[in-house]
C-alpha cells in the first residue's frame, strides 16, 4: 500500500533574533535602573520617580516603534501598558511619587510645641498623628505640611487661632471640622476662627483617611 | 529561489509605541508641572487612545509592492 508522498515540510521561519533581543535588553535595563533607584531611595537619596517613570515610558514607546520594523513587540507593549497603569493610578490617587519610601513605615505621633519644632512631616506607610493642640502659634501665618503615602493622617488643631485647612486623599475619606468627602481624589478646603494668629495646614494622604479635628 | 520581500511593519507595535511615547510625554509634563492632569481627564483620554489604536491598527495600508 502506497500513500501519496507527503509534501516537503515548509522551511521554518527564521526567528528574528534582533527584535526580541533588543526588547529584552531594554526591559532588563529598566529593571536594573528601577532597582538602583529603589536602592538609592531606601538609602535616603531623593529619587525623582515622577519624572523617571514617564521618561521610561517614552523610552519603551520609542523602542516599540523601532522594534515594529522587526516584528511584534509583546514584551515592550506589556511593560508600556503596565507603566501607563501605574502612572494613571498615581495621577488618579494624587499619589506623590516623590514621597521617599524611606519616609518610614509604622505608626507615629508628633507633638510640636514651638514653631521651631515644626518641620515637613512625612510618613510612607502607616498611621500618623500630628497633635498641634499644644503648639504656640505666633502672630502671623504659620504653615504646616503633613503627608502620608498609604495610611491614616490625623491632625489635631489648636484652639483660639484662625485655621486654613487644605486636606486631600487620593483614594479614601477626608474629614475636616465636621465636613466629609469620600471616594477618589477627595479634597476639602475650609477655614475657621479669626485673629492675627493663623495656622495654615496642608494635609494629604495618597491612599487612606485624612482627619482634621479641633 | 525567490528573494524575500520588503519587511512589513507590525502596525500594532508601531501604533502602541507611538501612543506609549505620547502618554510618557503627557505624564512627564504633568510631573514637571507644565500642566496638571486631572482624574476626570484620564478616562476620556484613555478612551481616545484606545479608539485611535483600534482605528490605526484596522486602517488598510496601501499596496506598496511593485
Amino acid at each position: 500500500m502506497t500513500g501519496e508522498p507527503l509534501p516537503p515540510p515548509e522551511p521554518a521561519v527564521e526567528a528574528d533574533r534582533h527584535g526580541p533581543a533588543a526588547a529584552t535588553v531594554l526591559v532588563g535595563a529598566l529593571l536594573v535602573l528601577v532597582g538602583i533607584g529603589w536602592l538609592l531611595d531606601a538609602a535616603g537619596v531623593g529619587v525623582p520617580w515622577r519624572a523617571i517613570l514617564p521618561a521610561a515610558l517614552i523610552a519603551v514607546g520609542l523602542a516599540c516603534v523601532a522594534g515594529a520594523f522587526r516584528g511584534r513587540q509583546h514584551a515592550l507593549m506589556a511593560v508600556g501598558v503596565a507603566l501607563v497603569v501605574v502612572l494613571s493610578l498615581a495621577v488618579a490617587a494624587d499619589w506623590d511619587l516623590d514621597l521617599p519610601l524611606a519616609a518610614g513605615v509604622g505608626d507615629r505621633t508628633e507633638r510640636p510645641v514651638t514653631p521651631a519644632d515644626l518641620r515637613e512631616y512625612e510618613l510612607g506607610v502607616g498611621n500618623f498623628v500630628l497633635d498641634l493642640r499644644g503648639l504656640q502659634v505666633p502672630a502671623g501665618t504659620t504653615a504646616v505640611e503633613a503627608r502620608v503615602g498609604i495610611g491614616e493622617l490625623v491632625v489635631q488643631l489648636p484652639q483660639g487661632v484662625a485655621v486654613e485647612v487644605v486636606a486631600s486623599s487620593g483614594v479614601g475619606q477626608v474629614q475636616v471640622l465636621g465636613r466629609e468627602e469620600n471616594g477618589l481624589a477627595s479634597r476639602i478646603e475650609t477655614s475657621a476662627g479669626g485673629g492675627d494668629r493663623r495656622l495654615r495646614l496642608d494635609a494629604r494622604s495618597g491612599l487612606g483617611q485624612v482627619r482634621v479635628e479641633q | 529561489m525567490s528573494r524575500p520581500g520588503p519587511r512589513r511593519v507590525d502596525r500594532l507595535s508601531l501604533v502602541v509605541g507611538v501612543m506609549l511615547a505620547l502618554a510618557g510625554v503627557v505624564f512627564l509634563l504633568d510631573a514637571l508641572g507644565v500642566w496638571t492632569l486631572r482624574v476626570d481627564y484620564l478616562v476620556p483620554l484613555g478612551l481616545i487612545v484606545v479608539g485611535l489604536v483600534v482605528l490605526a491598527s484596522g486602517w488598510p495600508l496601501g499596496n506598496r509592492r511593485s
